[in-house]
């Protein structure tokens, strides 16, 4: 884990937050000093609010915000100073110059995992101030010696002026950020946070979110920039030290990373604290760091996690003290759960497998398929064909090469040899992204669901591979996106009856779910999807017999409706039996029987691979209790 | 001749780039955290030895030795107070404490030692040999011994002894060691002693000839962390190999052009490297485990 649980619905306490700080800096009587200091600090939480959405919500690191911060201050001055641009034109200038940089080492860094993200943007950051304290640009940016910022024009310097500017800039970028990260780019972000190569299957482009995150954060950092040279006059590199970037971080970190409104708080703390209270001395060094540790070590979750919980306390002891009638949440909850019978009609999208059930054609046809790792065959010469509308069977002991399987045919793997092809039509070199895509959804052994976004949320996820939004729609929020997410709500709910999760428990985080219920809802993010073929990884493993046939039961209703391709990898004999009309064993890599489930099975070859013991199936089953399930079908 | 003699003490600012390479590849193997502290930490120690000598008058030599000896326990203490408490709150986390605490070292040796930098004495004055025309300074040589011996005794340690096999399992499956009986918090301090130590002994060997001040490492270590990229993140040899390459480049451009343009190009390299191969020049790629 990298990260803890980022929070949704933050946006109304978050303004609270950025809007007391206003209102504070431009009306109370403060002296100058500590106004010129407020105002910094809303520069700063700008910055912080940016590396919020990279780090808190979509799991990636900056230690090289600073640098950004000071590109959009060096720039947009020296723009102003030697060319005479006014402020607004030098802003939208700089903003452009740091987007292209910040996407070129974006495009470059991102790649590695978070170690390589975190010393290579630190690095970043010492390069610009490296740059910034020598000679060859000191003629543009003043070298070590500096560079006077002219006033802004209408607000000049006058420090509540430049607080209503600041403060209103930094509400803005609340409403943004909340807005992205209540959008379907917030949810592939805290998809991609939770597991990368989940999220290429589920057709997110890991690439381009993740650059687009880096991006926002970087703008927000450069925005920042420019407040701030507004707010000291006067820039100087010692200003944008990598101790800089890491303060910044420290912000997001001591507020509460995940949350926007925890960024703003550490962003006061952290620059009143030591600007204003400890202005002086080498011991003010020593206590400041010192409080920052404490601070890590003892508040993890950050003021804003902290102030939170002190509000759900508070509003118990209210709703404790005041008897409340009986609400809404808990009648829904006490009724028996969802039948899937109440099923309504399927929304608009379901028609597609119906439409595409013409023709005898394999599906997917996996064709002579090898897959290597270094020295090791995981797959050997498998040939697969999954008709039109079947369920196939995947089994085999642990270790045959099952789940690698379907990660070659999710495109997760690449095949050393061989072809997957899907409708006659080759797969070969296509991203995990560009293969879901073409209708190829799967299920994991262990349920892939988002832990820090709600049921509903979870579901939506894919729907979002088919009906792309864009980051443009997204920054707007629900004024642009209302209406389709309203639209995806409706199919979510509808996939969530289908499946049976009642609707008390959609509103929950993934995290409170218990692994039926994410196996079910992941199961309703696969019927979602316009998907042509559905892979499932062990739906059954770890559910209790009933659940099993609870599952089995939904997995035929939907198949039966929709004429839905399944290709599903179970160790449940009984289940497979259950639902499946064909069937492939593999063991060591190889396929070792293929045909009708119950017949593969009473074949000698195969119970000897299951049971270690040559002999005729039935006799088996009567005394080895490791039979029972197999017994159950072929007896 | 200048740029020849330049590339070869570039091989041992290379080894010594490459310990403190080794130093934090082992740290992020066994506990997942990338420890930005490390430079600071080891000029801690080289501050121990240089007050040893100053306020207690010790020879040289057992102050490095009591250095090295404090460093450890400097380790074992940041171990148990910063890194083990509340360890659930994640890597990010646990990875940002050791910039804190990076900066907390900081501010104390600035308020401790406010009128640096100092001079530090070498352990080996002048001498050196010349082959081919290109001086070999004594304290490189010193550098190329002392690195070597201390990555030979590394690879031992982790290849025969029990606990560096137990690091080892704790590296490449911290639950399954945990299962197994493996003491996390025992191997975390010991993790953490000889990374200190390590840091020391680099500080100890580059204070001669960059003077001691509480900052002195930062520089290095931006170089240290390309070598680390280079050599593939998890790499032990490759860390140093990585780390001995920097140590070349960086020292042919500092002396061909200036330190600004260094820097630039070595962070050119670390760019180049995450391009062309991102699993660096021993690292094996992350397979993704469903």
């Amino acid at each position: 884990m990298i990260a803890g649980d980022a929070k949704s619905k933050t946006v109304k306490a978050s303004l609270v937050i950025a809007g007391g700080l206003t209102v504070a800096g431009s009306t109370l009587p403060l002296d100058t000093s500590m106004q010129y200091t407020l105002v910094a600090a809303s520069a700063w939480a700008v910055a912080a609010v940016g590396l919020d959405l990279l780090v808190g919500y979509s799991g990636q690191a900056s230690f090289g915000q600073a640098a950004f911060v000071a590109m959009g201050a060096y720039l947009v001055t020296a723009m102003r100073v030697q060319l005479a641009l006014p402020l607004v034109v030098a802003t939208i200038l700089g903003l452009v110059v740091v987007a292209i940089i910040s996407m070129i080492l974006g495009s470059i860094v991102l790649r590695l995992r978070i170690f390589g993200l975190a010393v290579s943007t630190l690095f970043f950051g010492y390069v610009v101030y490296t740059i910034l304290m020598g000679d060859s640009l000191a003629d543009f940016f003043g070298g070590a010696n500096g560079m006077l910022v002219p006033a802004f024009e209408v607000v000049g310097s006058d420090p509540r002026l430049l607080m209503v500017v600041s403060g209103a800039v930094l509400m803005l970028s609340v409403i943004v950020t909340s807005n992205v990260t209540a959008s379907q780019t917030g949810r592939a972000l805290r998809l991609l946070k939770s597991n990368e190569a989940v999220a290429a299957a589920s057709g997110v482009k890991v690439k381009r979110v993740k650059l687009f995150a880096f991006v926002y954060c970087s703008l927000l950092g450069a925005i920042a920039g420019v407040l701030y040279s507004g707010v000291v006059g006067y820039l100087s590199p010692d200003g944008f030290t990598s101790n800089q970037s890491i303060n910044i971080f420290a912000m997001m970190v001591v507020g509460g990373s995940g949350t926007i409104g925890g960024p703003i708080l550490g962003a006061i703390l952290l620059t009143v604290v030591p600007g204003y209270f400890l202005r002086e001395g080498r011991i003010s060094a020593v206590i400041f760091a010192a409080m920052l540790l404490i601070f890590l070590i003892l508040l993890p979750e950050g003021f804003y996690g902290l102030a939170q919980k002190a509000w759900t306390k508070i509003t118990g002891w209210v709703h404790r003290l005041v008897p409340q009638p009986k609400s809404a949440i808990d009648s829904a909850a006490s009724d028996p759960e969802a039948e899937p019978a109440a099923v309504s009609a399927a929304p608009s999208g379901r028609e597609v497998f119906r439409a595409a059930e013409a023709g005898d054609r394999p599906t997917l046809e996996i064709d002579d398929l090898h897959v290597q790792f270094g020295d090791f065959v995981a797959l050997d010469e498998v040939s697969i064909k999954v008709q039109r509308g079947s369920i196939h069977a995947i089994i085999g002991p642990n270790g045959a090469g099952k789940t690698t399987l379907l990660n070659a045919v999710s495109g997760l793997y690449s095949a050393t040899k061989g072809d997957i092809r899907l409708d006659g039509a080759s797969t070969k070199g296509l991203a995990a992204h560009a293969i879901r895509k073409r209708g190829v959804i799967r299920t994991f052994q262990t349920p892939a669901i988002v832990p820090d976004l709600d049921v509903l949320d979870n579901v939506k996820l894919g729907l979002d591979a088919d009906e792309r939004s864009s980051f443009w729609v997204d920054l707007l929020g629900r004024v642009a996106t209302g209406r389709r997410e309203r639209a995806l709500e409706a199919q979510a709910n509808w996939a969530l009856d289908a499946v049976g999760v009642p609707r008390s428990r959609r509103s929950l985080m993934g995290r409170g779910l218990d692994l039926s219920e994410q196996k079910r809802v992941e199961l309703a993010r696969g019927l979602v999807g316009r998907g042509q073929v559905l892979l499932l990884d062990e739906p059954t493993a770890g559910l209790s017999a009933a659940e099993t046939d609870a599952l089995a039961r939904v997995l035929k209703d939907v198949h039966e409706r929709f004429g839905l391709t399944m290709m599903v990898i179970s160790h449940h004999i009984g289940f497979i039996l259950d639902i499946a009309d064909e069937m492939t064993v593999l063991d060591y890599g190889k396929v070792i029987g293929n045909g009708e489930p119950a017949e593969v099975l009473a074949r000698p070859v195969i119970a000897q691979t299951f049971v270690g013991v040559e002999a005729e199936p039935d006799a088996l089953a009567s005394n080895s209790s490791a039979m029972n399930t197999l017994a159950l079908g072929v007896g | 001749m200048l740029v020849l003699s330049a590339a070869v003490s570039g091989v041992a600012l290379g080894l010594l780039y490459g310990l403190i390479g080794l130093a934090i590849v082992m740290l992020y193997k066994s506990t997942g955290v990338c420890n930005f502290a490390q430079g600071t930490l080891g000029t801690l120690g080289a501050f121990i030895g240089f007050a040893v000598i100053r306020d207690l008058a010790l020879p040289l030599y057992l102050a490095i030795v009591l250095s090295l000896a404090l460093s450890a326990v400097v380790g074992v203490i940041v171990y148990f107070v910063v890194m083990r408490p509340s360890q659930d709150a994640g890597n990010l986390n646990q990875t940002v404490r050791t910039l804190g605490l990076s900066m907390l070292v900081l501010a104390m040796m600035d308020a401790q030692w406010p009128s640096s930098p100092y001079r530090f004495p070498a352990v080996v004055e002048g001498g050196g040999v010349t082959i081919a025309g290109v001086v070999l300074p004594g304290q490189n040589l010193l550098v190329a011994a002392v690195s070597t011996v201390i990555a030979i005794l590394l690879w031992a340690f982790f290849k025969y002894s029990r606990v560096g096999l137990s690091l080892r399992a704790m590296a490449e499956q911290a639950d399954t060691a945990r299962l197994l009986g493996l003491k996390s918090s025992r191997l975390g301090a010991t993790t953490w002693a000889i990374s200190c130590v390590l840091g020391a002994v680099v500080a100890v060997l580059i204070a001669p000839t960059a003077f001691l001040f509480p900052s002195m490492m930062d520089s290095y270590m931006m170089f240290v962390f390309t070598g680390i990229v280079l050599g593939g993140l998890t790499s032990l040899p490759g860390a140093l190999l990585g780390c001995v390459i920097v140590g070349v480049i960086s020292n042919v451009t500092i002396v061909s052009f200036n330190f600004e343009l260094s820097v630039v190009v070595v962070f050119a390299l670390m760019l180049g490297g995450m391009l062309l191969r991102p699993q660096g020049l021993l690292g094996k790629p992350e397979a993704a485990r469903l």
